[in-house]
């Protein structure tokens, strides 16, 4: 099913949540909504499975305006699942089985057995579904949607303070459907990396607007403005070629080379962009002796203060940004001009391909 | 022992039976009008709706002998509906019993739907059901709750004496039921029926009550 929205808004009590949102859902392919808590993802997809209705604005779906009388039978082509999902009280199979028994669907158990697979919790069908953990209730309202095979799927937050296990099976899960494309998913998360793994297309939020979309790569190389440049961390981005020594990945910066997880198949000539949180990089005042990878000496050229914490700048050749406590930089006796150790793990080190 | 057991004779079978169908009818007609009342007011957000709950909510303090007084002035013979010739039949002592279990139930199902949250409702709505499916669920999420409220109206109705005793007449074989049997046997002094349906009145009462305390502890979980 195609969605599209033309200048939608939404107030809430007098306070603008969605300003002006014009976006076309593209089918059979992931889109995300991506941006800090609090600014309209959560409003925007209840507005697109009609939970909410807007202030302003229209909807399309399949290119007609949304009319009242059409509800039902839109509601049954596409499925919401929350950000905190809630169960019916009663056992995991039943509530799988909701949607499939409302639309009066057959082979429910074959079906169930699947979806239950999918999201790899085989087994559990009679299991009391208010006795499930955090992970698993987040897993069975996945295939209690995903069962009904919708035309568009809205997922919000879907690895919303989950365990670490619940979000990878969930994680793969959406990787799978990606590949697949198959199904037009819209999901949202504060997660720039989430955003870049799972999706297709990225629209980048602020203040309940849409201020940048396109792929999650291109922010990085051309933010639209400094809240995205801000919002998506970018302190350290760098392009280079990928090369490979004694079975070891290097990204060849030119004056450097920074060790990389080892990747399989690498083209010589492979250039892509590499990024590394600030937070990720250790600063010493003597060579460190450490499992991490990559080691490079450099002089401090900037020191701000940010928020209680000290945002460094050493040029290694090429210039890193480093975060740490103000109480790090005063043990270390950092001033302008000194020399620093600056090291990293290579699997810190975030890459994405410039194609 | 031996002796109470075998007195339950046609009498006070009679007595009994027809205590379970006029309390049981009472309470099902109340629910035609509780349920979607209070299921609106549950789900519902319209202008009056406040007004509504706390009128209901104070229908519930007025004393039983009162909606027995007004039940009377309705049926009895010089009154608008003295015609229909309901005063002193089992269907007078339904209409005063049901009005008593109106407010009672009203507002115990109204608590109920409302435990239902917002969220499970929404899952219902998302998950493509339509009206009548998305009510069905908001029972079953709160079936605990529903059936205790249903069994507080029911010990409520079925133990009420005056009320029905003033617009019943309690005549035999007719519209004598346990509790009013019990009130003039007592004070005939014939105690030996008046155990007996004490003790089966009572024994009704326990037995509601565990059901009630299993529910209440199910819906706690």
């Amino acid at each position: 099913m195609r969605i599209k929205t033309e200048a939608i808004g939404k107030t809430f009590n007098g306070k603008e949540v969605l300003k002006n949102i014009s976006l076309e859902i593209e089918e059979n392919r992931i889109s995300c909504f991506l941006g800090p808590n609090g600014v309209g993802k959560t409003t925007l997809l209840r507005i697109l499975n009609l939970l909410e209705r807007p202030s302003q604005g229209k909807i399309y779906y399949d290119g007609k305006i949304y009319q009242r009388i059409d509800r039902l039978s839109l509601q049954r082509r596409m499925v919401l699942v929350g950000q905190n999902p809630v169960m019916f009280d009663t056992s995991v199979y039943h509530n799988v089985s909701y949607g499939l028994r409302v639309r009066r669907m057959k082979d429910t158990k074959r079906k169930i057995k699947q979806a239950l697979e999918m999201v790899k919790l085989s087994g559990m069908e009679n299991r009391s579904a208010l006795t499930l953990s955090g992970g698993e209730i987040q897993r069975v309202a996945l295939a209690r949607a995903l069962v009904i095979k919708p035309e568009v799927s809205f997922l919000d937050e879907p690895t919303h303070n989950l365990d670490p296990l619940s979000k990878e099976i969930i994680e793969d899960l959406i990787l799978r459907l990606k590949d697949e494309s198959r199904r037009t998913i819209v999901l949202s998360t504060h997660d720039l990396l989430q955003a870049e793994k799972l999706s297709h297309k990225v629209y980048l939020l602020k203040e309940g607007k849409i201020i940048q979309e396109g792929k999650a790569r291109e922010f990085f190389v051309s933010p639209s403005s400094s809240f995205s440049a801000e919002f998506l961390g970018i302190r350290n981005l760098f392009k280079g070629k990928l090369i490979q020594m004694n079975g070891i990945s290097f990204l060849d910066l030119g004056k450097l080379k920074i060790e990389i997880p080892p990747l399989e198949k690498i083209k010589q000539k492979d250039e892509m962009y590499a990024s590394l949180r600030p937070e990720e990089i250790l600063v010493s005042s003597q060579p460190l002796v450490s499992s991490a990878r990559n080691s490079f000496q450099g002089k401090v050229i900037k020191m701000e203060n940010k928020a209680g914490l000290v945002e460094l700048t050493a040029d290694c050749g090429i210039p890193f940004t480093v975060v740490l406590t103000k109480r790090s930089k005063d043990d270390l006796n950092l001033e302008l001009g000194k020399k620093v150790y600056l090291t990293f793990k290579a699997s810190a080190v975030h890459l994405m391909d410039s194609g | 022992m031996i002796e109470i057991v075998s007195s339950l004779d046609g009498e006070v079978l009679g007595i009994v039976l027809l205590s379970f169908r006029v309390s049981l009818t009472a309470i099902a007609l109340s629910c035609l009008l509780s349920l979607p009342l209070s299921l609106l007011l549950a789900l519902k957000n319209f202008p009056g709706r406040r007004v509504i709950i706390s009128i209901i909510n104070s229908l519930l303090a007025v004393p039983a002998v009162a909606i027995g007084l007004v039940v009377y002035l309705f049926l009895t013979r010089r009154s608008p509906l003295g015609a229909l010739g309901l005063l002193y039949t089992r269907w007078a002592m339904i209409i005063a019993q049901g009005l008593l279990a109106i407010p009672i139930i009203t507002s115990l199902a109204l608590a109920a739907f409302r435990s239902v949250s917002r969220q499970i409702r929404e899952t219902a709505i998302t998950l493509g059901a339509s009206l009548h499916q998305f009510i069905l669920t908001i029972f079953r999420e709160s079936r605990y709750s529903l059936a205790a409220a249903l069994i507080m109206g029911f010990a409520r109705v079925i133990g009420e004496t005056g009320m029905t005793m003033m617009v019943g007449g309690n005549i035999k074989g007719s519209t004598r039921v346990m509790t009013t049997a019990i009130a003039l046997e007592t004070m005939k002094g014939n105690f030996e029926l008046a155990i007996t349906l004490g003790i089966i009145l009572l024994a009704v009462s326990l037995l509601i009550g565990v059901p009630l305390q299993l529910l209440q502890g199910a819906g706690k979980r």
